[in-house]
């Protein structure tokens, strides 16, 4: 299991833990189970573009070492 | 029959406001929601009142736009909730749609945007989606008017028969027995036993919502009701309630909804350019330098005509009246007063314009994700940026955009340092004396005045933030929706509501203190420009502001720029009695100054940072809702713009 | 008869390179005209330096070209390495371009109102406010047209 904040950009990650504080997550849809993809980090390196649920949703870094993942094969 | 009243809901960029104008005709009533400053649209369909709810991805106590929509819903019981989905992006759009059915309240779905799903080759089966969500659903493209009539037919229809099944959404079991065993304990009391709502404060007591717990403590018997329902919450509610709603939304995209695989996506092709590692930042640099260019730019012709059928106004006038108190009324204080708010308007209408249409084709949530860094740098969210640059338009539309963001101290510290960007009211004043004093460095001159703005905000920005507003950072969370081509009809929309907000809120203050003006500079009745109230006031201020060396126009100039910055040179050109045109009353001005360059530039400095207008002190009033800030914002201003402009002096060498 | 789109947005980028690089040139060369210390003398009779205008409006159009320069050139390098990219590039650097060239139409005709308004034509030459990047907005046109049809020229990509 990884944090968010290490998925490489094009991996596809399994959403396995979210901090039950961080409940707008969640309820954009990072709930675990849920599949997240990096798209893309911004120029300077922060924030993340991910694609979850078929949207395109950006989080900061900071957020995404809340959550853990596991890579998907 | 009472009075029947609609709501509006959906995600932010599901073209709400665009079945909202199709509903209504864009006869908009903007004012804003009681106690807070989020903006509330309502209009009229026919006899019906339609409310337009801001833009939420859920109905969480956290997020100020939530527990409008919800409070509204819940507290002022519309008889119909009407939420509009983006019918390309369902998965995410139906969780709200879940919320609202939690809720004792009729909904009809409006799956929106379906000319876009056609393209998209999307196939959605109605009906069976009806069948799951047990509400009426409806597809459109409001953009194109589209199934408007047919939606309307069906609002009013679900007005006549709004009978309400029992016709809920069920999660499984183990969360419905402890929703049941928590609706079971309120009951027993009398606060509750009336309220149809109960299923819904229920799942709120799982999901630990704040406010909900906050109504319960201030029940008498309040604190035991807690304690009884405590045991019955566990802490990870909040995730199986999520989840739990996101597999019944799976469910029903399984069996609704078919999208081809590897559908083209729009914005991931574009944002491969516009997010481009390396070109990203300069990208944006050019779209933020074109738009600077086109409002400023384009709007030189426009300023000139208005200028123009002034001037003529003003001669035809004296011509027909002759010299006489009510001709200088009527030219000196009306066509002035109504020229100084006029004037403005083309910059403030071309901003705007730029600015909706980058908002509508996506781009300015790019804008955020790309600035994002430097603003969490100043402890700031990415959109603090965007409302940032709107000041150097003018800081009341800039203060009203920080509603965008969602914590109350980024926006707080956000509208505080928008006084500190320099806009374009400001600008007149320095061009003036700059072009006078510096000639062809008049350009570096007005560019390090921006640049000290800046600076100061970003100072300001921190200190505010380690010394005044300490708080955890607020959660980003930023949808970067597919671009889209924005409709010329909608951004002219967008572009008069905005700024026919600025016309109402500041065009009156700025007109009633030009008539202001134009009498204490007139009376005593036949007095010299020496005898006059005006003067009688300043000189009587003047000495606060000796030790800046500033005289006592300069004086008048200052308390009139409290009113409105730009009306620093009406107050010029009427106390020295020139025409307010730059060869003659630039020089005069120069001389005001003692022909000092530095004392200029120092007034340069004040007129920057001292208190931002009456109108947009109103603003920040209004958004803030505390007279703490309100306050606040004018002593540091004027504390910050008297320091600086001392130390101009000082270090320009004045003193020695 | 059937568009072939990869060919237009290829010709589409070609052509772009080539006015950026001709504007570069003639800025350059105009600069050259402009400063002095270079040229000795002034070789500038009709004030044709005029075209690049102030300094900090020279600087930044030069930046924005070498920025386009940039856009198409590793466009036109990825066309085979990797098509969305390079087709993204076309496509958004043409929306770009579009705006910039727009742009510069725009405030010229504006400057012409301006001066219309106020019937003053002293000391104005056709060329001042005059800028070559208005070609770019030409150029980009069937940016839109193939814009619109992206449903069907991209899917595959």
């Amino acid at each position: 299991m990884i944090l968010l904040s290490e998925l490489k950009i094009g991996e596809i990650g399994i959403i396995k833990k979210v901090d039950s504080d961080l409940h707008r997550l969640l309820e954009m849809g990072l709930i675990p189970g849920s599949e997240i993809k990096l798209i893309r980090k911004a120029p300077v390196g922060d924030p993340f573009e991910f694609e979850i649920k078929n949207y395109s949703l950006s989080l900061r870094k900071e957020e995404c070492q809340k959550i853990e993942v596991e890579i998907r094969e | 029959m009472s009075e029947q009243t609609i709501a509006l809901i959906g995600n932010p960029n599901v073209g709400k406001t665009v079945v909202f104008n199709a509903l209504t005709g864009s006869k908009a009533h903007v004012a804003n929601w009681p106690g807070v400053t989020v903006e509330k649209k309502t209009g009229k369909m026919d006899n019906i009142t339609v409310v337009d709810l801001p833009g939420t991805y859920s109905l969480t106590a956290t997020a100020i736009d939530d527990l409008i929509a919800r409070n509204y819903i819940l507290e002022d019981s519309p008889q119909l909730v009407i939420d509009i989905l983006d019918a390309t992006n369902l998965e995410r759009n139906l969780y709200l749609g879940l919320l609202l059915k939690e809720i004792n309240v009729s909904v009809i779905f409006v799956l929106n945007m379906m000319d876009i799903v056609r393209k998209k080759k999307i196939q959605i089966d109605l009906k069976k989606l009806e069948k799951y969500l047990k509400s009426p659903v409806i597809s459109t493209a409001a953009i194109n008017d589209e199934g408007i009539s047919d939606l309307k037919k069906l609002i009013k229809q679900e007005l006549k028969s709004s009978s309400l099944k029992d016709d809920r959404v069920l999660y499984d079991e183990e969360i419905e027995s402890r929703i049941t065993q928590i609706k079971d304990i309120l009951t027993k009391y009398d606060q509750f036993q009336k309220d149809d709502n109960l299923r819904w404060i229920s799942i709120k007591i799982l999901e630990k919502d704040e406010k909900v717990f906050e109504k319960i403590r201030e029940i008498p018997d309040g604190e035991k009701i807690i304690g009884d329902i405590e045991k019955l919450v566990k802490k990870e509610d909040r995730i199986l309630l999520a989840s739990a709603r996101y597999s019944y939304i799976s469910e029903i995209i399984k069996n609704c909804y078919k999208s081809p695989r590897n559908h083209f996506s729009v914005s991931g092709f574009l944002d491969q350019f516009f997010l481009d590692k390396y070109l990203g930042i300069p990208i944006f640099l050019v779209i933020l330098w074109a738009m600077f260019e086109f409002t400023f730019q384009v709007a030189t012709p426009f300023m000139s005509l208005i200028e123009l059928i002034q001037e003529k106004l003003g001669v035809l006038i004296i011509n027909l009246l002759g010299e006489s108190l009510l001709s200088s009324f009527l030219v000196d204080g009306l066509i002035n007063g109504f020229g100084s708010i006029i004037i403005f308007l083309p910059n403030i209408f071309l901003m705007f314009l730029v600015l909706s249409f980058l908002e509508d084709s996506g781009y300015l949530s790019r804008a955020a994700f790309v600035m994002d860094r430097f603003m969490y740098k100043l402890g700031l969210h990415g959109r603090s940026f965007v409302s940032l640059i709107l000041g150097f338009g003018c800081n009341i539309p800039a203060i009203m955009s920080a509603r965008s963001i969602e914590s109350e101290k980024d926006r707080l510290v956000t509208i505080m340092i928008n006084q500190n960007i320099s806009c374009s009211a400001r600008l007149p004043v320095y061009i003036l004396i700059a072009g006078v004093v510096w000639r062809e460095n008049a350009g570096g001159i007005v560019f390090s005045l921006y640049l000290l703005g800046i600076i100061v905000g970003i100072s300001m920005a921190l200190i505010l933030q380690k010394f005044v507003l300490k708080s955890e950072r607020s959660l980003f969370l930023l949808e970067l929706g597919d671009y889209r081509f924005p409709t010329v009809k909608y951004t002219v929309i967008h572009m008069w509501e905005r700024g026919r907000e600025f016309l109402k809120k500041a065009g009156k203050i700025i007109l009633v203190t030009v008539i202001i003006l134009w009498f204490l500079q007139v009376f005593p009745l036949g007095s010299s420009p020496n005898e006059s109230y005006l003067y009688t006031f300043g000189k009587f201020i003047q000495p606060i502001f000796s030790p800046l060396h500033f005289g006592v126009i300069a004086v008048i100039g200052i308390i009139f720029g409290f009113i409105a910055k730009e009306v620093v040179i009406s107050a010029f050109a009427l106390m020295l009695g020139v025409s307010e045109s730059l060869p003659s009353l630039g020089p005069t001005i120069f001389m005001e100054f003692g022909s000092s360059p530095v004392i200029a530039y120092s007034f340069l400095v004040f007129i920057l940072l001292y208190t931002p207008c009456v109108a947009a002190l109103g603003t920040i009033y209004q958004e803030t809702g505390s007279k703490k800030w309100t306050i606040f914002s004018v002593l540091y201003g004027l504390g910050l713009a008297y320091f600086m402009a001392f130390l101009v002096q000082l270090i320009g060498g004045v003193y020695f | 008869m059937k568009e072939n789109y990869p060919q237009i947005m290829k010709l589409i980028a070609v052509l772009n390179l080539f006015f950026i690089c001709l504007i570069i040139a003639l800025e350059v060369l105009s600069l050259w005209i402009k400063i002095p210390f270079l040229s000795g003398e002034t070789l500038d009779p009709i004030g044709l330096s005029e075209i690049t205008g102030s300094w900090p409006d020279f600087l930044i159009r030069l930046f924005i070209m070498v920025l386009s320069l940039i856009i198409y050139i590793s466009a036109l390098t990825n066309l085979k390495l990797n098509p969305s990219k390079a087709y993204s590039f076309i496509i958004g650097g043409g929306f770009l371009l579009l705006g910039i060239g727009g742009l510069s139409i725009l405030i010229y005709g504006c400057q012409i109102l301006d001066l219309l308004i106020q019937m003053n034509f002293e000391g104005w030459n056709w060329y001042s406010g005059f800028h070559l990047e208005m070609m770019l907005f030409f150029i980009n046109l069937p940016v839109l047209r193939i814009w619109k049809k992206k449903y069907i020229i991209f899917e595959k990509v």
